[in-house]
């Protein structure tokens, strides 16, 4: 009776030691991914990183899924980039090409944007009334892409029973991998 | 029966080489407490045959092992699209382009202050360029356009484009164009008038993946009229 209860004694110490070692490691690479995408921000000063396309309004160069890395620099916004901008009333932001810039003296700045696949300017997405983008609109200008990556969260955010059936995969994996 | 091997790897470490992620565990911990797993691990091992078959001890060996394998073979596919794709777009670096572009404003076709103020200009262009040196295998396509910059006593800087295409492909880098000018030159206020300005050709290189470039060539010493006609 004596061995029984101990070799008990062991498996759930053992289990509970398990069980900690996985919570810890599953912390750990939650945290490490967080520690990227807030290392990411700082980096960058984007407030958001890594965007994904999401209209076919910027093809051929940008399609639909394709992964846009972005960059806030002080560095005055000039024709023909690719800037990242928030309409005031428009939850989503848009991926446009500068097409037009005013700059005043004292460096405020009139923008126009358009998509490169687009018939005319961007006048119809402003809000009511609004002729111009100015700084404050922009979030950041693309600097770097990356094409298809960007189909997972596109597929996970139309379908989300895919979404729920992958963390399901995945936490079954992590509960039976170390038995 | 999972079978247990002993190795010494160092004076004070002890593997276990059942099964590869275990082998990994083992490694990062100190010694006692590894002979201590051990002996769990073998306790448990002979509850679980006690009232487990073989067959389904066998089964999750082998799942364990195809998952394994699935995912280092996944880790290791990924990695190396991602270092090839680091290395296509860092290989854009060894391209030195030598681009070239004309362009001459062939007429104005008119010029008028709108009604509500703002001075609005239209040309015609003329405009030869040859791009296909900036053509790499990693170019997916270019973007370029043409933008008129000038400055007024308002604005330190006005760039407004006239003119924008997309060249897929470097057989048609090398063209000649004759247009009037595709988007609207209209200044902020009324100062076009014998205004002097700068007609920039500039390009984005959009690669198929990795870094943009861009750059431009100024052509300066272009004057709009001194009269509205």
């Amino acid at each position: 009776m004596g061995w029984i209860g101990d070799s008990i004694e062991s498996i759930r110490s053992m289990q509970i030691r398990q069980f900690l070692t996985q919570a810890v490691s599953l912390g750990m690479i939650v945290t490490s991914a967080l520690i990227i995408w807030k290392g990411l921000m700082c980096i960058t000063g984007s407030e958001s990183p890594v965007v994904v396309v999401l209209s076919g309004s910027m093809e051929p160069g940008f399609k639909r899924g394709d992964i846009l890395f972005l960059h806030m620099s002080k560095d005055p916004i000039r024709a023909g980039e690719i800037v990242v901008f928030n309409v005031d009333g428009r939850e989503i932001p848009i991926v446009h090409r500068v097409i037009k810039v005013h700059e005043r003296q004292d460096g405020e700045v009139d923008v126009l944007t358009k998509g490169d696949n687009n018939y005319g300017d961007d006048r119809l997405l402003y809000a009511q009334g609004q002729l111009w983008l100015q700084r404050h609109h922009i979030m950041g200008r693309a600097v770097g892409f990356l094409p298809y990556v960007g189909w997972v969260t596109i597929i996970m955010t139309e379908k989300p029973i895919i979404k729920y059936i992958l963390i399901g995969a995945l936490g079954l994996l992590v509960i039976t991998s170390k038995d | 029966m999972i079978l247990i091997l002993k190795a010494r790897v160092s004076s004070n470490q002890i593997a276990l080489l059942t099964e590869p992620w275990l082998q990994f565990n083992s490694i990062l911990k100190p010694t006692n407490k590894n002979e201590k797993q051990n002996k769990n691990k073998n306790k448990k091992n002979e509850n679980e045959n006690n009232k487990t078959s073989c067959s389904i001890n066998g089964n999750t060996k082998k799942m364990h092992s195809f998952g394994y394998r699935a995912n280092a073979l996944l880790t290791f596919a990924v990695t190396i699209v991602a270092l090839m794709c680091a290395i296509a777009s860092l290989s854009d670096n060894l391209n030195t382009p030598s681009p070239t572009a004309e362009i001459q404003v062939v007429n104005i076709n008119w010029f008028q202050k709108q009604t509500h103020g703002n001075d609005e200009v239209s040309l015609t262009l003329n405009i030869t360029a040859d791009l296909q040196s900036l053509f790499t295998w990693n170019t997916k396509q270019l973007f370029i356009f043409i933008a008129a910059e000038y400055k007024t006593p308002k604005n330190a800087l006005n760039q407004v484009s006239l003119w924008d295409a997309i060249i897929p492909a470097k057989e048609s880098a090398k063209f000649s164009i004759h247009t009037s000018n595709k988007y609207r030159f209209i200044d902020q206020g009324h100062n076009l008038r014998g205004k002097e300005f700068n007609l920039t050709l500039h390009w984005h290189v959009m690669p198929k993946t990795g870094k943009m470039f861009a750059n431009k060539i100024v052509m300066s010493g272009y004057r709009l009229p001194e009269e509205y006609r």
